[in-house]
């Protein structure tokens, strides 16, 4: 057994202990098994790498909380709740349209985004109160957000893991819009009809309906300015590159936010934001604190073992070895995921159609945001919906995901075919 | 599996931890703000001029992207060639090589502009999660020299945030978001971008204001890459790089040749063939220390590049190179890239020996596999 097998097991040991038995937090567990892994190898305690391993999701940090406090400001100006009455009374009749039309909703920012949080901040926010009404349960509605969400994430235009990969290999991101489209809109669609419509009580639909219909409205046609500058703000760049400035995700929220604090019923905004940022600290602190751990594993040559670990599956167990590791990689990172293994595995299926390998590795990984310690997907959705326990979340989207590593895997053993008749 | 929220500690643990923060971020800064000091690099007896990149591009005066740029002229009819270290930091072979010839090379006939760090941004920091120091350290002959590993991109501190996709300006063509800070995908460049993009602009400009004839752009790639120990030519450089490519074989160095794909966008060999004259040509050596394989991370992997973990991706046919106990150590890696330039130049010399470029002052690769790289410094 060498020296980073070993480490490896140390690491997991003194995660699961920190967790379970001294009762610290995800996230400094995550912090305390960083700092021990390089004293254990004999490397010291490598304070630069350390906090610059934490700026490895500064970002995604910062579209969180800037999302969550757009968030608490359209929910504290009436606009979430208007909508949420406009939806249901317009679609409420059919819950299958329902259903269908809200799974796209869901999807929308991931897909122009790449990011699956945005969706579950941005659409999941405006749907969850919908889902609930139509009688679901609350981990399935934290279900059908997250797995919409994902589906978001790797939904053209934007597919970050494909470009990731592409980036590693030479391949630039030219004609994969179709066949993501092809993948990601049936199989989100029918992942939600799975979960919810069984859930769907027509009754208690009907009942909301009605209350809804006799609720007054929140305000004027003007209280959707934040919806809309959100959606500019975040379309606008995609369609019109050449002279629409991207402002990001960080200052879109928080402009959208600031034309809320404009329009609709006041509030107080002081307590809103503070009660955002609260919420979702603790899930940037995770997300810190994975950025920390994956530097060590990096720094100590755990990462590479793990990677040569995956590499050294026999070819023929190559595609179960990709269909295990690529999401359980996907626990630490999906984009880390995509850039550690999905580059080696994408340059180990050389032979095959490249967009369809692509296309399959990032549906794969994708799957990696139910996985912990990290479990972004799920973890943001029982945040946002006020379910204690993710874990049930992602019992519910697992046999979803695992249909869709399997359809993964069908897309790698039949690439070619699968190219020349799309023509791809 | 609980979220944290029921889990956030109370006040006087908050402002600890806050405390303990405020703390290591002190004893970090110095470290981190040293990054921005340029490696010191000596003038060497062919410096005839040492002029800054924005001299072509006013545009990145007293910025971060504003980097040296070292003249080398023959004083004879010849010329000239443009010789590109430290588009990526984290490929060491480039930026040493580059500071090589600045340090040793003695002109013979025509020009030579060399930029050693030429995205003077991306030495002042490390790239998130991978582990890599900051420093490493070549025994030289005038004593220890300390030259900064830097990251593959600009840092961020320059320019940020990444959109979530990076569109190449002048072909639409998308990439990763965090490609928008990568100079070698930023090609031509525009005079109103991106920090990158003007950069790549100031590069281009000077190409262009100075006739260039030939300009090499130095990289290094993981074993496991495709296109790696060879040299990628743009269409009109092909026959000058396939005369290089055969006489290094002569030499007993395997090289290979790659045409610049015409559908790849942003990258040097693509883009300053096509917008300018230049021969617009690109090497890459084997460095381990960037590779997704690699194992320990640290100052004897960039230097010996010796690594358990790639003889075992060798074992499993995973690489394209030949990787073998001895490793791939930075003395061939540079040694690699003096033999391909020497061979370049000689080919663009037999073929126009009116605009002949020719140096002399630098070990061949048996040479400098026998003394090492330290007597060079």
């Amino acid at each position: 057994m060498t020296t980073q097998v070993l480490l490896l097991l140390f690491m997991i040991a003194a995660f699961v202990a920190l967790v379970l038995f001294a009762k610290l937090p995800v996230s400094l567990s995550l912090v305390a098994t960083a700092m021990a892994l390089p004293l254990l190898a004999g490397r010291g305690l490598p304070l630069d790498q350390l906090v610059e391993g934490m700026f490895g999701y500064l970002d995604t940090g910062l579209v969180l909380v800037t999302a969550m406090i757009f968030l608490k400001v359209i929910e504290g100006n009436g606009l979430l709740g208007d909508l949420t009455r406009g939806i249901t009374i317009r679609f409420g009749k059919s819950p299958l349209v329902l259903l269908v039309a809200l799974t796209v909703v869901i999807m929308f920012p991931g897909m122009i985004t790449g990011s699956c949080t945005a969706s579950v901040l941005g659409t999941g926010t405006l749907v969850s109160p919908i889902l609930l009404a139509m009688g679901m349960p609350l981990p399935v509605v934290g279900a059908v957000i997250s797995s919409a969400a994902v589906y978001g994430m790797i939904a053209p235009p934007v597919n970050i893991p494909v470009m990731i990969i592409g980036g590693g290999i030479d391949l630039p991101y030219i004609g994969f819009d179709g066949l993501l489209a092809l993948v990601t809109f049936p199989m989100a669609i029918l992942t939600t009809l799975f979960l919810g419509l069984r859930h769907v009580d027509r009754k208690a639909l009907a009942r909301v309906i009605d209350e809804k219909k006799a609720e007054p409205r929140a305000g004027k046609l003007s209280i959707y300015l934040p919806l809309l500058t959100c959606v500019i703000l975040m379309v606008g760049p995609k369609a019109f590159p050449k002279w629409f400035p991207d402002p990001r995700l960080p200052l879109t929220f928080l402009i959208s936010a600031a034309v809320g604090l404009a329009v609709g019923k006041r509030f107080n905004v002081a307590k809103a934001a503070r009660d955002g940022v609260r919420e979702i600290l603790p899930v940037v602190g995770i997300l810190f604190g994975v950025g920390m751990l994956i530097e060590m594993m990096t720094l100590t040559g755990i990462r590479g073992t793990i990677v040569i670990g995956a590499l050294s599956i026999p070819p023929a167990f190559m595609l179960l070895g990709i269909a295990l590791i690529l999401p359980l990689f996907g626990g630490i990172s999906v984009y880390g995921g995509a850039s550690v293994l999905g580059v080696p595995f994408a340059l180990a299926l050389l032979g095959q159609n490249q967009i369809v390998v692509l296309s399959a590795l990032s549906l794969i990984g994708a799957m990696g945001s139910y996985m912990p310690p990290v479990a972004l997907t799920p973890v943001v959705a029982a945040q946002l919906i006020g379910e204690p326990k993710y874990g049930r979340i992602i019992k519910l989207a697992l046999a979803p995901a695992v249909v869709a590593v399997l359809v993964g895997v069908a897309m790698l053993v039949w690439a070619n075919p699968i190219a020349k008749f799309l023509g791809v | 599996m609980e979220t944290d929220q029921k889990k956030l500690p109370g006040l006087p643990l908050s402002a600890g931890l806050l405390a303990l923060v405020v703390l290591v971020l002190v004893l970090v800064a110095p470290s981190d703000l040293a990054m921005r000091k340029h490696d010191f690099v000596r003038k060497g007896p062919g410096v005839t001029e040492v002029r800054m990149l924005s001299d072509w591009f006013p545009g990145i005066k007293g910025g971060r992207g504003d980097t040296e740029v070292y003249v080398l002229d023959s004083g004879k009819p010849g010329g000239s060639a443009l010789v590109l270290g430290g588009t990526h930091a984290n490929e060491p072979a480039g930026f040493l090589t580059a500071i090589v010839l600045v340090e040793n090379a003695r002109p013979e006939a025509g020009k030579l502009f060399v930029i050693p760090f030429a995205n003077a941004s991306a030495f002042t920091h490390t790239d998130y999660m991978e582990g890599e120091p900051r420093r490493f350290t070549i025994e030289g002959a005038s004593g220890a020299r300390t030259f900064r590993f830097g990251s593959r991109a600009t840092s961020p501190a320059d320019q940020w945030p990444d959109p979530d996709i990076y569109i190449h300006a002048s072909s639409g063509q998308k990439l990763s978001g965090s490609e928008t800070r990568n100079l070698n995908r930023a090609y031509p460049g525009r005079p109103d971008g991106t920090f990158t993009e003007k950069v790549a602009f100031a590069i281009t400009s000077l190409i262009k204001a100075e006739k260039v004839d030939v300009s090499v752009d130095l990289h290094e790639a993981s074993p496991e890459y495709p296109v790696i120990n060879a040299i990628v030519a743009h269409e009109r450089a092909m026959k000058v790089a396939s005369i290089a490519v055969l006489n290094l074989e002569f030499d007993g160095i395997t090289i290979g040749l790659e045409p610049s794909p015409q559908k790849l966008r942003g990258l040097s060999h693509r883009e300053l063939g096509d917008a300018t004259d230049t021969f617009a040509l690109l090497m890459e050596t084997a460095n381990p220390s960037q590779g997704r394989l690699r194992g320990v991370t640290d100052e004897a992997l960039i230097l010996k590049g010796r690594d358990p973990l790639y003889l075992k991706a060798k074992a499993l046919g995973r690489l394209f190179v030949p990787f073998d106990e001895k490793g791939s150590p930075v003395e061939a890696r540079v040694g690699r890239h003096l033999a391909g330039l020497a061979a370049i130049f000689s080919a663009y010399t037999e073929e126009k020996p009116d605009r002949a470029i020719l140096f002399s002052g630098l070990p061949s690769y048996d040479e400098l596999q026998a003394t090492g790289l330290g007597k060079l410094f």
